[in-house]
């Protein structure tokens, strides 16, 4: 209901202010929080608009080494006296000076339904910035208006400056603001701590600190360092973010703000501490313990061993419960020095960390609990038990050593070794224990013992031949294949190939004939040879062919002059021998037969 | 009638191939038998006198078995189960550092032996250094069975035989003209393309990538071969390497346990932290 009433006159306002406020004169102005400001430090710049709320914002152009932190932010207040309606705007502005000097801010320009307006100038001195602590002298006035500075400040410090490699370091973060000054949205970027070991010391502290005549609240984080290399080593600053949230002073005291819950503003601020220098020395030399394994702190021991009355081989459990201020995850195994190294079987040891306090420093124990097991009857004692650390305030090594103790070895009948179990747990129910962890029993399987030194990828002949040999005789078997593939399918390849075992045998029966002395027989047989066999090497009918188409035949196939020459000779021979009357020696059928078989063979190798 | 006598030929090339290397083998088993019980026999006293609390005699007789194990192998018998049984005789004349060494070689020879695995892991928890090798995922380990199940001399034999019987099948369709002739063509095919990558990939991480174990109680790898350059870190016994580089008596490894690396990101960057250079004596090769 109140909403809803607001809201309506609220309306009447604004009806009122659109009919009022052409009327009026537009006014702009500048002004600034204060005149004189520390570098670094910051200050509010407000450009004031009266006499119309529709307004852009204005033009400034600040100087150059003015870094502008946040703005402008926008506020709007109307006030009404006398039936007057006056329209103000305020444009805040938020600068950081980083240079020191005189300098001047402004005119603003403001341009208004095709009118410019302009601003004065306001003066402003930057000074040097002065040591927060010190910086402010007793009979200085105390500005009602603290520093945004002052009232909120982070630190970050630490106990020591010099310390040595793993030694206890507290680190401390500090948050300091105003008491009552609210803050929201807080957040801690810690320092990068890469080259130690953090452990957080307790939850956050918060407590009230009165600084120069102000009342903090302060918020504490605290870290234990312990530093992992020696050298100069450098925290690097740590940074926190948070805003502000200041109540705007407001220039009509407005109910609405009130009411409505708009008075604070929030301002996003930044801060940073500086980097500490830390030197942390290297642990001496000098005197230091043959058993000494890197613990640096103050430690006290205690030992406990049980039972102390035990048969040879029988587990004996040590409790040595180291415990006292330093890193604990750090601390190193205790040594046992036996007289004899056969006089004890010593078992790895278990340990069990504990951190009792943080709130000082890191305090806590770490308890190792190890298995001896006597060898023999004769063994009285549980020797000497020491440890060694460095202690940082004395500067010193120190060793802490057990004295022995009494123990009672009786002897043991058991033949077989039988191990106990090593730890003095409780079994699970349902599941089995392993009593000892051991190897695994050798190997004796004569069946599969077999030298597998014969690599075969190592024998290279072996491997060409086991792979070239398939190979070979795949393709020869594919070649055997399709040759008879070709005899059986292709009239032509066959006759071609079949063509000089069937001259062969016919100039064979040509042969024959001479002896028998029947020459015309012998040409007729030996001209038909020489015509089948030209037939059969190119596929062609026997009929096709006679003696005055060969030669044109042959010369189309790429057949050399002189085998054809020679074909005619041979044939001009049969026709002579077959057709002529006259005797015919031996003599002369022996050559015709030797001259067709050349040609033959002849004609074999060009075609 | 041709056609299959062709084939039957095949068939008993093949078979005699297979035969010949089981009778070669089965010849030269039995002169390496009989040092081979005698060791182990050497092996089981010892571990009897262990049991029996006598330890000078455990110590004797395991030595005994040590020697007895090298001998057959400097014979020229080499035998997974040699390599496991000399590791853990190592073992327990407390050079783990050797042990692992017999270890890896009899893992390279035996790769289904569920015991190699189980003994090198026993050692690897007491050692000071921790290991931080890639452990290969399960999934490729189901997937690409045969690389992990198989040794590299069975994986070239089961190459060869998949090419012999390729070569059949491919001769085989040759002379008989059968469609289903040529799927068994590509199948075989197919097995024969992954088998030689397998064979390839094995052969040089066995071959090509050379490993060693740290058998020295301690060793400092040093920033260069020889003791005038400074240390770099410690590893120490059992402690596996990769073996990079030999110059003079010093060899250059890649240390596979993790390293405490303190330095900048920037300098981590130009400068191989894990790599160093350490004395061949305190180095035993896989």
């Amino acid at each position: 209901m109140i909403k809803r009433i607001s809201s309506i006159i609220i309306f009447i306002f604004m009806l009122n202010l659109v009919s009022t406020a052409d009327a009026k004169e537009i006014k702009i102005f500048i002004s600034i929080d204060k005149t004189r400001v520390e570098v670094g430090n910051h200050f509010r710049l407000t450009i004031g608009v009266q006499g119309a709320f529709d307004t852009d914002i204005p033009q400034i152009t600040p100087p150059e080494n003015f870094i502008l932190m946040y703005g402008p932010s926008v506020s709007t207040q109307t006030s009404i006296v006398n039936n007057v309606v006056t329209i103000f705007r305020g444009f805040t502005y938020s600068f950081s000076p980083t240079e020191t000097g005189k300098f001047e801010l402004g005119p603003a320009s403001l341009e208004y339904k095709g009118k410019v307006y302009t601003s004065d100038i306001v003066r402003i001195e930057v000074v040097k910035r002065t040591p927060f602590e010190g910086g402010v002298t007793p009979d200085r006035e105390r500005s009602k208006r603290i520093d945004i500075y002052k009232r909120i400040f982070i630190e970050l410090t630490t106990d020591k400056k010099e310390a040595y490699i793993y030694e206890q370091i507290i680190e401390s973060f500090k948050l300091f603001f105003q008491k009552g000054l609210p803050i929201d949205n807080l957040d801690y970027d810690a320092a990068s701590t890469k080259s130690f070991l953090a452990e957080k010391l307790g939850e956050e502290r918060r407590y009230e600190e009165v600084r120069d005549g102000i009342l903090y609240n302060v918020i504490e984080l605290r870290t234990a360092l312990f530093p992992l290399v020696s050298g100069n080593i450098e925290i690097p600053p740590a940074k926190f973010k948070c805003d502000i949230i200041i109540r705007q002073q407001s220039y009509s005291n407005s109910i609405f703000d009130e009411f409505i819950g708009r008075g604070g503003r929030k301002y996003p601020i930044e801060r940073s501490t500086d980097s500490i220098k830390l030197k942390i020395k290297s642990l001496p030399e000098l005197d230091k313990p043959e058993d000494f394994a890197g613990t640096v702190g103050k430690f006290t021991m205690d030992v406990l061993a049980k039972p102390i009355k035990v048969k040879v081989g029988d587990p004996i459990t040590l409790s040595i419960n180291i415990r006292g201020e330093g890193n604990i995850q750090t601390i190193g195994e205790p040594v046992i020095t036996p007289g004899d190294e056969k006089d004890f079987k010593i078992y790895p040891a278990e340990t069990d960390m504990t951190i009792t306090d943080r709130g000082e420093g890191i305090r806590g124990e770490k308890l190792f609990s190890k298995v001896i097991e006597p060898q023999h009857e004769d063994i009285d004692f549980i020797p000497v038990i020491s440890f060694s650390y460095f202690d940082p305030e004395l500067e010193k090594y120190k060793t802490i050593t057990h004295d022995p103790i009494p123990i009672v070895v009786e002897h043991s009948d058991l033949e077989i070794p039988i191990r106990f179990s090593l730890e003095d747990a409780e079994k699970v129910k349902g599941q089995v224990k392993i009593l000892t962890k051991d190897i695994l029993p050798i190997m004796s399987d004569l069946y599969s013992f077999k030298n597998q030194g014969f690599a075969i990828y190592n024998r290279p002949l072996f491997l060409a031949f086991i792979f070239l040999t398939p190979i070979l005789v795949v393709i020869v078997c594919i070649y055997v294949q399709r040759h008879r593939e070709l005899l059986q399918t292709d009239v032509g390849y066959a006759r071609k190939r079949r063509a000089l075992s069937r001259a062969k045998k016919q100039l064979s029966n040509a042969r024959q004939l001479i002896p028998l002395d029947k020459p015309s027989e012998f040409y007729s047989t030996l001209a038909k040879t020489v015509m089948e066999h030209i037939a059969d090497k190119l596929n062609l009918a026997s009929a096709s062919i006679t003696s005055d188409n060969i030669s044109g035949i042959l010369e189309s196939r790429g057949v050399s002059h002189g085998v054809i020459k020679e074909l005619k000779q041979c044939l001009e021979s049969c026709d002579y021998g077959r057709f002529s009357t006259g005797q015919h020696s031996k003599d002369q059928m022996v050559r015709t037969l030797d001259t067709a078989e050349e040609f033959i063979m002849h004609l074999e190798k060009q075609l | 009638m041709r056609q299959k006598n062709i084939l039957i030929f095949f068939i008993l090339c093949l078979a005699f191939l297979c035969e010949g290397r089981v009778l070669a083998e089965a010849l030269m088993r039995d002169s390496g038998a009989d040092t081979f019980f005698r060791a182990n026999k050497e092996y089981s006293a010892g571990q009897k006198a262990i049991a029996e609390r006598k330890e000078q005699e455990a110590v004797e007789k395991f030595e005994h078995a040590v020697q007895l194990y090298e001998e057959l192998l400097k014979s020229g018998f080499i035998n997974g189960q040699i390599y496991y049984n000399l590791g853990n005789a190592y073992y327990r004349l407390g050079m783990s550092g050797k042990a692992i060494i017999y270890y890896r070689r009899a893992e390279k020879l035996l790769p289904r032996e569920a015991d190699i695995k189980a003994n090198i892991n026993l050692l690897k928890r007491d050692f000071e250094d921790k290991a931080s090798i890639r452990q290969l995922p399960e999934v490729l380990r189901v997937v690409c069975f045969w690389y992990f199940f198989l040794n590299l001399n069975e994986i070239t034999f089961i190459t060869i035989y998949m090419y012999l019987a390729l070569m059949a099948s491919i001769l085989s369709f040759v002379f008989i003209k059968v469609l289903w002739l040529k799927n068994i063509i590509i199948i075989f095919a197919s097995c024969l393309l992954v088998l030689v990558i397998s064979l390839g990939i094995k052969a040089y991480s066995q071959h090509s990538i050379e490993r060693g174990v740290v058998i020295a109680d301690e060793s400092k790898i040093r920033y260069g071969p020889g003791e005038e350059y400074e240390p770099k870190f410690e590893i120490h016994e059992g402690a596996e390497v990769r073996i990079e580089e030999k110059k003079d008596k010093w060899y250059k490894v890649y240390v596979y346990v993790d390293v405490e690396d303190l330095r900048d990101d920037k300098d981590r960057e130009k400068v191989e932290f894990k790599i160093g250079w350490i004395p061949e004596a305190e180095v035993g090769k896989i």
